[in-house]
């Protein structure tokens, strides 16, 4: 799929979230498919930006800001990323 | 048939358990194994479990075992009938607790070492060299149950030993018609305490037995950690979320680190020095 700016991307319900304090990756745990996800850093970093309320030209904007690059750049990384969560389940889409 | 043989009452996991038999042989091999599971516990029992173990001699030998009137096994030889005894045990605790992994635990001073890993992977013999030589209390093995503050609780099972373990244990006696290989020995049986209460998880280890290598250890990320306990847990595929969030729990309490070793005494060494540590 591909996402347009205007979408809003929510976690799944059945998706459980690790963060952990040593710096490895986020580890996500969907009970709905009993399915482990490992996010690394850019993928966290997303992650960590979708809060329900972001539209994913919001995600585009925080996450650049977070990483000091500009948006145009941030936006193809961010978008791959929201494609392989949704793929993965753990993401569903609203507009 | 007449059952004349009580085992019990024992304390697996939550759960009191009973042995009923007709066999004063397998009542005494059995009692003898399970001995550290004597009922001890202060925490409640959730019920009573009821096994009939029953020697059969037509139209041959053969054994069963029906637990509260439920077959479990009903065509067990000689050589068959303890480990699917313990087996059950195993089963009851994975049944009546949500986050049990695969793993061995030992403790000292109120805190858990937790030694997780595929059958072996060095484990039990870790754990029982441990309580046996370095003054740790003996907390669970096989099945260690993880409460909602990253506890282990006790499951104090007879130890699975090989011919071959490097722990000396007692001879087998009249056990050996019923325990040719693996002998269920249980740990105070090798000198060691036996915790009776909950510990904190204070250090995870993944233990790897390799006998051809030098000894290693090397840390292990939170995340690797976390990914490795969840594939010994077999609960989170059913409860899921709260078995995940015990397992995580688990992770940020504990270090975690990878011992590969030659010999079980080395392993022992680098925990203990690690578990004095402040």
């Amino acid at each position: 799929m591909s996402w347009n700016g205007d979408e809003i991307p929510s976690v799944s319900s059945t998706v459980s979230t690790f963060v952990p304090a040593d710096g490895s990756d986020v580890v996500l745990f969907d009970s709905a498919t009993a399915q482990l996800h490992r996010l690394e850093r850019s993928a966290a970093s997303v992650w960590a930006a979708i809060d329900g309320r972001r539209s994913v030209n919001d995600i585009v904007a925080v996450v650049s800001e977070w990483h000091d690059v500009r948006p145009s750049v941030a936006a193809a990384d961010v978008k791959g990323a929201l494609d392989r969560l949704h793929r993965s389940g753990a993401l569903t889409q609203s507009v | 048939m007449t059952i004349l043989h009580l085992v019990g009452p024992l304390r697996v996991g939550p759960v009191d358990v009973e042995i009923r038999t007709n066999s004063a042989e397998f009542a005494a091999v059995a009692g003898a194994a399970f001995a550290d599971l004597r009922s001890r516990s202060s925490r409640p029992s959730v019920g009573t479990v009821v096994f009939e173990t029953i020697e059969h001699h037509e139209p041959q030998l053969h054994w069963s075992i029906r637990r509260d009137g439920e077959p479990c096994e009903l065509q067990l030889r000689d050589d068959a009938v303890m480990v699917q005894q313990q087996w059950e045990f195993n089963r009851l605790v994975i049944e009546n607790q949500r986050a049990v992994i695969h793993a061995a635990a030992v403790q000292r001073n109120g805190t858990a070492v937790l030694l997780a890993g595929q059958s072996h992977s060095g484990k039990t013999t870790l754990a029982g060299w441990l309580a046996a030589h370095h003054g740790f209390a003996y907390l669970a093995d096989e099945a260690s149950a993880i409460d909602s503050v990253a506890r282990v609780r006790p499951y104090v099972r007879p130890l699975g030993l090989r011919p071959d373990s490097p722990i000396a244990h007692p001879a087998q006696g009249m056990a050996e018609r019923f325990m040719p290989e693996e002998v269920l020995v249980p740990a105070s049986d090798l000198g060691a305490r036996i915790a009776d209460e909950p510990a904190a998880a204070h250090l995870l280890v993944f233990p790897r037995f390799d006998g051809e290598r030098a000894l290693r250890v090397t840390p292990v990320s939170q995340a690797d950690a976390l990914e490795r306990l969840a594939h010994l847990t077999p609960g989170l595929v059913r409860h899921g979320r709260e078995v995940f969030t015990r397992l995580g729990g688990v992770v940020l309490a504990a270090p975690a680190v990878e011992i590969r070793f030659p010999h079980v005494s080395e392993a022992a060494v680098i925990i203990t020095e690690w578990v004095r540590r402040p």
